[in-house]
């Protein structure tokens, strides 16, 4: 076992982060903490491509990590004016009380 | 030269985003910047169009690679333009027809509210549609592809109010996207085989593909479901009579002249591959023999105006379909273009009997309008005549092309051909009994509703310096080719279907034959005269109509005692055959197979509806264990 | 690595996997923000390790600045309510929730100790040289410059589309 961090440690770590954020996902109900489980998902991935940038020697993985962010951004913009929305209309935002497209 | 094909493209594009983000626009700058816009596109396709003419056969084409999309590894997705004839003359009929077409719609939407939505979205479509027809690589075909599905949608729900047309778009989109997901997988095939899915990659390779092997049919048969969903074809058409819920000038452009004939031109673009597959073209023309007269029939038996026009779209672009199916793809082509000018003609009569009628489509309230539209009564005769192949008008030489090919595919020894070719001329005949049976009781006979008929108005100016046009052409399109003469289509389009190297037959024209063409003739007209009897001269009423004819009426009223027809050739001869057979057969195989299926069906949706829990982390949850098992696939050593 | 750079990950990685747990598990979207929050300051720090300059400088500006910041402030303006973890609704979906991700984490680290080195390319030693801001801003305004000048209408929309959406309409708000 090599203890110095080489990229694989990068990538356990990136893969630890994602794990986390997908048990997140899956089992809270509230909006804002599925909301910040899946920024903690993408930030994993971004440590993912700026790792393999570092590896590869070459600036792509880096220009993708800006990318996200900036679509990141957005998604949290238009997410929380979307709950805020939610909220306004219906005075709570528990995602399982969301379930009207029920078959 | 290339700037033009540039503008071709761009100035659409310019009209949508000119009409979408200036929102203070009024009414007349929209309908400056809507047709407009088109107009522009159309001199762009005119000019390439001349500059192509001036190629030699061998350097008939253009193409170029405008930016590298994205790149990952030794795939790189490029946007790039390709014109060729054929894209050529798709370009001059998408712009022309539609610039046509949204000239027309000046007058028709003319006071509707969502006036610059309409345009907006009209622009959008023709950009999309042009995308489709100019994209070089299969890629952006699919974009341009889904984004014509989209706009479709957009427009078939213009009325969103409605709650028939929100159902009717949301029904086009989805039966849409099943076609999105046959060029999808066509395209996989594509990169997994050629390593790439260029135009002139893909069809420089199609060639080593064995001739009706695995690949190649895959392939062909996977762009066919994408063609079929977009044409309107069997087993996928249902979606365009309910489509007629759209505005009149939407179902001209998107479900008459344009989009639906996509797939005509996808099959035609993809020939090399089609080549290397004749099983697949067989299964091209046999959709397009059996769709004709299935269309037809239901054309005949229907009571709404834009729904017979729809039924007859169908059954026109199947007739294309035949064309391309027999590898005779410059015939499904001319067919195409000659089917956008009366096509597009005949619902811009449409639209002017609707305006006039207070939207009523139901044709049984119509009647008599020939004293009081005169304009549309003559330009619609024109289309009518053009549609059932009236000789001299276009309709003639570009049907007569396609059911010339089918005939010498026929004596050429080819079984399918002659089942294709007699459904064809078949359909030729019934065509001219629907098209006539819906012009004399639109026009002809009495005022089946004084009050509407007393409120009747003519067309204003924009509807009808369109429909001038389009009638002009409908007469005139077709000497493009005169059979046993001469055809400049198939010889314009020649360099299309030479540039690549294809293990089929060397396209040529048909030899023109007169037994083939005595047919045709011989039916339309029998199929004109069957409407003048039962629709013109006893045409005062449905029931005296069934009085004077029972048998022919009850035949058109029961779809041809299709139904009964089954029960005597299957279940009767079952019956008489013997108990013990009935009972065993009955019993156990086809209430078997009936229950069976039903049940299956009703238990997979109970699982199915349980799935479906309305929680979305819980469909989250479907996505993580997709997940895992794409890695358990990786793990398990597939790699 | 040297042993300081070593020390500097393994602390960092460390804190990052905390907060990472405190996101998850956190009873109130309070904590799980400000806990997310560690998380991203942390990951600035890894991004320097790789050589990741700008991106380590823009994790901290825009993450755990402008977005942790507009996060904050909705969790303030709905109120700190605190939901429990499951409902009455979806039996079986958290230990089945954790049991997949569970071999999802599994098959990853899998992959990476089969082969720990496969992705080893070049060292690069432009990026490594301190000269990674430049290299990235070449590359970013060169081959990729169509898809950056699309971020800007990207969030042109996306704010437009926020203002639309979260305008009170008359009527609505009384609701």
């Amino acid at each position: 076992m090599n203890l110095t961090p080489g990229p694989e440690h990068f990538l356990v770590l990136g893969a630890i982060l994602f794990t986390l954020g997908v048990i997140g996902v899956l089992t809270r109900r509230d909006p804002l903490i599925i909301f910040m489980s899946i920024e903690l998902m993408l930030n994993s991935v971004n440590l993912t491509f700026a790792t393999f940038s570092q590896q590869l020697g070459s600036a792509d993985g880096q220009v993708f990590v800006f990318i996200v962010m900036t679509v990141a951004a957005a998604e949290v913009v238009v997410g929380l004016a979307l709950i805020v929305s939610i909220f306004q209309t219906r005075q709570q935002i528990d995602v399982d009380e969301l379930d009207q497209m029920s078959g | 030269m290339q700037h033009f094909v540039w503008g071709i493209l761009l100035f659409p594009l310019a009209g949508f985003v000119l009409n979408t983000l200036l929102t203070r626009l009024d009414n007349r700058a929209v309908s400056l910047i809507g047709p407009g816009s088109v107009l522009l596109a159309f001199i762009c396709a005119g000019v390439t169009f001349a500059w192509l003419q001036g190629q030699s056969e061998a350097t008939r084409h253009f193409n170029e690679v405008a930016w590298h999309w994205a790149v990952a590894g030794n795939f790189s997705l490029d946007f790039g333009l390709w014109l060729d004839p054929l894209s050529s003359t798709m370009t001059l009929m998408i712009t022309g027809v539609g610039f046509l077409i949204l000239l027309y719609s000046v007058g028709y939407m003319a006071g509707e509210d969502g006036y610059r939505r309409f345009f907006s979205q009209m622009d959008l479509f023709i950009f999309t549609m042009l995308l489709v027809v100019l994209a070089d690589n299969y890629i952006w075909l699919l974009v341009g592809w889904a984004g014509v599905g989209l706009t479709s949608y957009l427009l078939i729900g213009f009325y969103y109010l409605r709650p028939s047309a929100v159902a009717a778009a949301r029904k086009a989109f989805v039966m849409n996207v099943i076609g999105d997901w046959g060029i999808m997988v066509a395209i996989f095939i594509m990169y997994v085989t050629f390593g790439t899915t260029r135009y002139l990659g893909v069809f420089a390779q199609a060639h080593t593909l064995p001739v009706d092997g695995r690949v190649a049919t895959a392939l062909a048969l996977f762009l066919l479901v994408g063609a079929v969903a977009k044409s309107a074809q069997l087993p996928l058409y249902t979606w365009l009579p309910d489509a007629m819920e759209g505005p009149t000038p939407v179902s001209a452009l998107i479900h008459a002249a344009t989009m639906v004939t996509a797939g005509v031109y996808l099959i035609a673009r993809s020939y090399p591959i089609y080549e290397q597959s004749p099983f697949s073209l067989h299964v091209v023309a046999l959709i397009g023999g059996i769709g004709a007269l299935y269309a037809a029939t239901m054309g005949l038996t229907n009571n709404d105006i834009k729904r017979v026009l729809a039924f007859s779209t169908m059954s026109q672009i199947a007739y294309m379909f035949a064309g391309v199916g027999v590898a005779v793809y410059s015939a499904g082509i001319f067919h195409l273009i000659e089917h956008a000018f009366f096509k597009a003609l005949l619902f811009m009569g449409a639209g002017a009997v609707m305006h006039a009628m207070q939207d009523e489509l139901n044709i049984q309230r119509m009647g008599g309008l020939r004293d009081k539209l005169p304009f549309v009564y003559w330009t619609f005769l024109i289309g009518v005549l053009a549609i059932i192949g009236t000789p001299l008008f276009s309709g003639f030489f570009s049907k007569e092309d396609v059911i010339t090919s089918a005939y010498g595919r026929a004596v050429g020894g080819d079984a399918v051909g002659w089942i294709v070719w007699i459904l064809l001329v078949l359909t030729a005949g019934l065509t001219a009994l629907y098209m006539f049976r819906l012009f004399f009781v639109v026009f002809h006979g009495q005022p089946r509703d004084r009050e509407l008929y007393d409120h009747a108005h003519g067309p204003s100016l924009p509807m009808k310096v369109p429909m001038a046009v389009l009638a002009v052409l409908s007469v005139i399109g077709g000497y493009l080719a005169f059979p046993g003469a001469y055809n400049l289509m198939e010889s314009w389009l020649h360099a299309v279907f030479v540039l690549f190297p294809h293990g089929g037959p060397v396209i040529a024209p048909q030899p023109f034959s007169w037994v083939s063409l005595i047919a045709t003739l011989l039916l339309t007209a029998i199929g004109v005269l069957v409407a003048w009897q039962v629709y013109y001269k006893r045409s005062p009423a449905p029931d005296r109509v069934s009085a004077a004819m029972p048998a022919v009426y009850n035949l058109v009223a029961h779809r041809y005692y299709v139904d009964e027809i089954y029960d005597a050739l299957f279940v009767t001869p079952v019956k008489w055959g013997g108990r013990m057979l009935l009972r065993f057969f009955e019993a156990d195989v086809v209430d078997g197979v009936v229950d069976g299926s039903a049940w299956l069906l009703r238990r997979f949706s109970g699982y199915a509806r349980r799935i479906q829990t309305g929680y979305v982390r819980n469909y989250a949850l479907g996505i993580l264990f997709g997940a895992v098992l794409i890695m358990g696939y990786y793990v398990l050593g597939g790699r | 690595m040297t042993v300081v750079a070593s020390i500097v990950f393994y602390v960092a990685a460390a804190i990052a996997i905390l907060g990472g747990i405190g996101v998850v598990s956190a009873r109130s979207p309070m904590y799980s923000g400000l806990s997310l929050i560690l998380t991203l300051s942390q990951l600035a720090v890894l991004f320097l390790l790789l050589g990741a300059q700008f991106i380590a400088a823009a994790q901290i500006l825009i993450y755990a600045g402008a977005v942790m910041v507009l996060f904050l402030f909705v969790i303030a303006l709905l109120g700190v309510e605190a939901y429990p973890f499951l409902g009455r609704h979806l039996p079986g979906q958290r230990p089945l929730s954790v049991a997949l991700a569970a071999i999802l984490l599994a098959g990853v680290i899998f992959f990476v100790a089969e082969n720990p080195r496969a992705i080893t390319g070049a060292h690069s030693t432009v990026l490594q040289s301190g000269g990674n801001v430049e290299v990235f801003g070449r590359q970013l305004f060169t081959s990729f410059f169509f898809p950056f000048e699309l971020t800007a209408p990207l969030l042109i929309v996306a704010m437009i589309g926020a203002v639309a959406l979260s305008r009170s309409r008359r009527g609505d708000t009384n609701a």
